[in-house]
């Protein structure tokens, strides 16, 4: 239950850091919140022999509300997420995310862009990020590039970023009337990984749900704006599109029983936006 | 590129004083507040981020000192249950947790004290739902739940009480 030995770098700026990342190749890591890491580093799944802590990087924090776009610096903790009076105002869904992670002494610590980059199937960010369309802001030795969310997830636990590339800032688009939009989840108690999750988003004449949870990176399926006296309907219409996403079991139920729960959620989040 | 058992000489800021320790970058904080501060307070349960047990605040936060690496806490307060109260003098929270029967084996309440001090720093007065949220993230296995809440908000009532006394 500890970690084996590495080399501790903590840089200050996104450059050194890529520069670190670059001369370890294979072995390096970077490190933000830790929530994740170090728990994999303690059980010695993780072992990397150069670990670059982000946390010394101001270039990396910061919550901008402008008029079309929200910008949250990778190293943002889920709790000044959740906390932000500003961010309540201008995307209240994301507040509502951040405070589904984790317990409090996990989202004091733990980031944004480290989940992201971390990508764990039942993670939130990465269903959210996708569904409001954000791009991502990543940094490497040859420059920027940006890669939206949707993209960004290759499948559980991987990604598009190199190893000598850092996530540095996110950049999600904003509507000028409030976007309707919510985030449901079932989990066996409040802070536990979800078992099932969907992020709805009522986009005109169709929702969207990305689901989350589900054991691959986030799906998204649309459905033509129902009638909202007719839910029958529309479990109908879910159940046979959630009927086609890859849903792995595991020991808290198989992939029925998960279809099962994936479309309740998008039901209880639909309800709140249709 | 050699992974490295070189120690690094730092400087912790723990419960107001300054502690200077040689630590190697992989040792959790957990270990270093423990072996070399002699803080045993910071109890080391699950050291993975799920029981709770070695919380201490970091800048008046509540984090898991277990994953955090020591060399990670420089130039942030860090305080430990330690900077709580004396055994004559208890924090009005340690009194409520053993006025209310908070507590059985003790495993998990340096971690629940803090906890619901910090909340308490935050929020004085919080309703029950506030304290189970915020204590979800600390596990008791005595399954002393019910008391844990009872004696958090039998500390609020206190500090209120006090502070009306004081004023």
């Amino acid at each position: 239950m500890k970690p084996v030995r590495f080399r501790y770098e903590a840089p200050h700026t996104v450059e050194e850091a890529v520069d670190h990342l670059s001369a370890a190749g294979i072995g390096g890591k970077a490190l933000a919140g830790g929530q994740s890491l170090v728990p994999m580093m303690n059980f010695r799944l993780a072992r990397p022999s150069v670990l670059v802590d982000l946390n010394g990087i101001a270039a990396l924090r910061g919550i901008t509300v402008a008029e079309n776009h929200v910008e949250l610096g990778a190293l943002v903790r889920h709790q000044a997420v959740a906390d932000s009076e500003r961010l309540r105002h201008a995307l209240p869904v994301l507040a509502r995310t951040a405070s589904l992670i984790g317990h409090w002494g996990i989202r004091t610590r733990g980031t944004v862009g480290g989940s992201v980059v971390h990508a764990d199937p039942s993670a939130e960010w990465p269903a959210v990020l996708a569904a409001l369309g954000a791009e991502l802001e990543l940094v490497g030795p040859s420059g920027t590039r940006r890669v939206p969310a949707g993209e960004f997830i290759l499948g559980p636990l991987t990604t598009a970023i190199e190893t000598d590339e850092i996530l540095a800032r996110i950049y999600i688009p904003r509507a000028p009337a409030p976007l309707r939009c919510t985030i449901e989840e079932m989990a066996r108690r409040p802070g536990d990984f979800a078992l099932a999750g969907s992020v709805a988003v009522h986009a005109g004449q169709e929702i969207r749900w990305t689901f989350f949870g589900l054991g691959g990176p986030p799906e998204t399926v649309a459905v033509a704006q129902a009638d909202r006296q007719d839910e029958a309907a529309l479990r109908q219409q879910l159940t046979e599109r959630v009927a086609a996403l890859e849903v792995t079991g595991d020991m808290h139920g198989g992939a029925e029983w998960r279809r099962r729960v994936a479309v309740a959620v998008a039901l209880r989040a639909w309800r709140q936006i249709a | 590129m050699v992974a490295t058992e070189e120690r690094v000489a730092i400087t912790l800021a723990v419960n107001g004083r300054d502690e200077q320790v040689s630590v190697e970058p992989r040792w959790l904080l957990s270990d270093v507040l423990r072996r070399e501060c002699g803080l045993k307070g910071v109890h080391v349960g699950c050291e993975h981020g799920v029981c709770g047990a070695c919380t201490v605040l970091l800048d008046g936060e509540p984090i898991r000192s277990c994953l955090m690496f020591a060399v990670q806490a420089v130039g942030h307060q860090l305080t430990t249950v330690e900077a709580l109260g004396t055994a004559d003098h208890l924090d009005p929270v340690q009194q409520a947790f053993w006025e209310a029967h908070g507590l059985q084996c003790g495993f998990c309440t340096p971690g629940m004290v803090l906890t619901a001090r910090a909340l308490l720093d935050r929020n004085p007065n919080p309703d029950e739902e506030t304290i189970r949220e915020t204590l979800s993230g600390n596990l008791c296995r005595c399954t002393g739940y019910q008391f844990i809440v009872d004696a958090v908000l039998l500390a609020a009532a206190k500090r209120a009480e006090d502070a009306e006394q004081g004023a």
